[in-house]
């Protein structure tokens, strides 16, 4: 690889000289080798120059021997490479990493939840709307035209339920109106969403209810959904699951 | 993370072995005792470091090797100045390790003879006078017995100037042994034991 003139037969003393350093170091190839070899025997010129080259080569190796590091330098790097074995500081330095993380995964679930169409309705429930602004009454008639009516529910039908508020509200995209009803002295709200709900994700697992009800339990209170193909409902309020059904079955 | 673990654990063990190899590298580079230690530490505190750029089984004496001298030279460059106290063989001192061929099974011939001349002490010193580059490359390509091409690596420089500096070093350890022969040759008054002037090229013609 490094003599790049093996055609020629012969070489020069020159040119065995260059050759053998890497000759005497083992670097050279078998056609290489063979020439200086050739050339060697024939020179006592360069005979010698590989003598004297490889004697010093071998004075070196013969003659240098390693000592033994001190005990103060093998147990101080032995120490290092200990210290960190342990498993400590390798977990430290994912610590940022898994702090972020967990934080990403916290403000995920925290943005999910928020985004959670039962907790918006729950949310709701805390501020229930004890009046009806015309604005808000105007609204809820223009979105739910046909069943407005029976969203008033009547005094006469009904002695039990009186209307209280309503507010517009909007759940994600959809219209929705949060009405309040005084039931046999206690309150219940009812949410009446534009829309079937059914392809809403929830935080809580739906169970289904009565008929074509579902059911989802929060904190000691339930909240009753029926969903329609042009309207759907949310009941909740201090009354206990079958007089919420009740309520639900009375809207349809 | 365990697999992570595992490898650093391999690797570590795998630096571990050549802490003697490194130690004399550092000897012989920095030339005493309490440098070549710091040397050391710093060698394998930055293989530590680095240990991930590092492919376990891929020559570790070479990394550790590359290592060291490049922190060696950097200082050496930084410092600019070599240092010239040579307390060489603080260590080893009595153990028997100075006087070389005492093994009666070595083959009896002249090269044998010649090197039996010569104390390991002598030649220490004799190498240690040297520059640190020559030292450097004469150990690597001697004692360690590194191919070309691994020097090369070790010292970041071409095949070419390993070929030509390690040609460089060994003509100046030939002309320190023959200067070292010219003194006993006059001591003793001409008749001895004198091997390398026979071969030496210009009495050669
Ligand atoms: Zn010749």
């Amino acid at each position: 690889m490094i003599f790049q003139r093996q055609n020629r037969k012969t070489m020069d003393c020159k040119e065995v000289r260059r050759l053998i350093t890497l000759y005497v170091d083992g670097e050279l190839d078998v056609i290489e080798s063979r020439h200086v070899v050739e050339h060697v025997a024939r020179c006592e010129t360069c005979y010698f120059a590989v003598k004297s080259e490889r004697l010093v080569k071998r004075l070196l190796k013969k003659s240098i021997t390693y000592v033994e590091p001190p005990l103060s330098l093998i147990s101080s790097i032995n120490e290092l490479y200990e210290e960190k074995r342990s498993f400590l500081p390798i977990i430290m330095r994912f610590v940022p990493t898994i702090i972020l993380v967990l934080a990403i995964c916290l403000a995920l679930i925290y943005k999910i939840n928020e985004q959670r169409f039962d907790n918006k309705i729950f949310r709701n429930i805390k501020n229930p709307p004890l009046t009806a602004s015309i604005s808000d009454v105007n609204k809820f008639f223009s979105i739910f035209k046909n069943n407005s009516e029976r969203l008033f529910i009547d005094r006469n039908n009904s002695p039990n339920i009186r209307f209280v508020g309503l507010r517009y509200n909007k759940l994600e995209d959809r219209d929705a109106a949060h009405i309040f009803y005084n039931h046999k002295g206690r309150y219940i709200s009812v949410f009446a969403i534009s829309g079937s709900i059914n392809d809403k994700i929830y935080l809580t697992p739906l169970r289904p209810f009565k008929g074509d009800s579902y059911i989802i339990k929060r904190d000691g209170k339930s909240l009753l959904i029926l969903s329609n193909q042009d309207i759907s409902y949310a009941v909740t309020g201090d009354a206990d699951e079958n007089e919420l059904y009740e309520i639900l079955s009375s809207l349809r | 993370m365990m697999r992570i673990n595992k490898k650093r654990e391999i690797i570590k063990s795998e630096f571990l072995k050549y802490l003697k190899d490194v130690y004399n590298l550092s000897l012989y580079l920095t030339r005493n005792v309490e440098d070549a230690k710091d040397l050391t530490q710093d060698t394998f505190a930055r293989a530590l470091e680095y240990i991930d750029s590092y492919t376990p089984n891929t020559n570790a004496k070479a990394y550790l090797f590359r290592i060291a001298t490049t922190i060696f030279f950097n200082n050496q460059s930084r410092l600019n100045t070599e240092q010239n106290h040579l307390e060489f063989r603080a260590f080893n001192e009595d153990d028997g390790s100075e006087v070389i061929g005492r093994d009666l099974n070595l083959i009896e011939d002249e090269e044998e003879k010649f090197i039996r001349e010569y104390s390991s002490r002598e030649v220490e010193r004799l190498l240690l006078n040297l520059s640190f580059e020559h030292r450097t490359i004469l150990i690597l390509a001697d004692i360690e017995e590194f191919s070309y091409e691994e020097i090369s690596k070790i010292l970041n420089i071409p095949i070419g100037t390993v070929m030509s500096r390690l040609s460089r070093a060994r003509s100046a350890l030939k002309k320190e042994l023959l200067k070292r022969e010219e003194i006993i040759r006059r001591e003793t008054g001409g008749e001895n034991i004198i091997r390398l002037s026979k071969y030496d090229l210009s009495k050669a013609k």
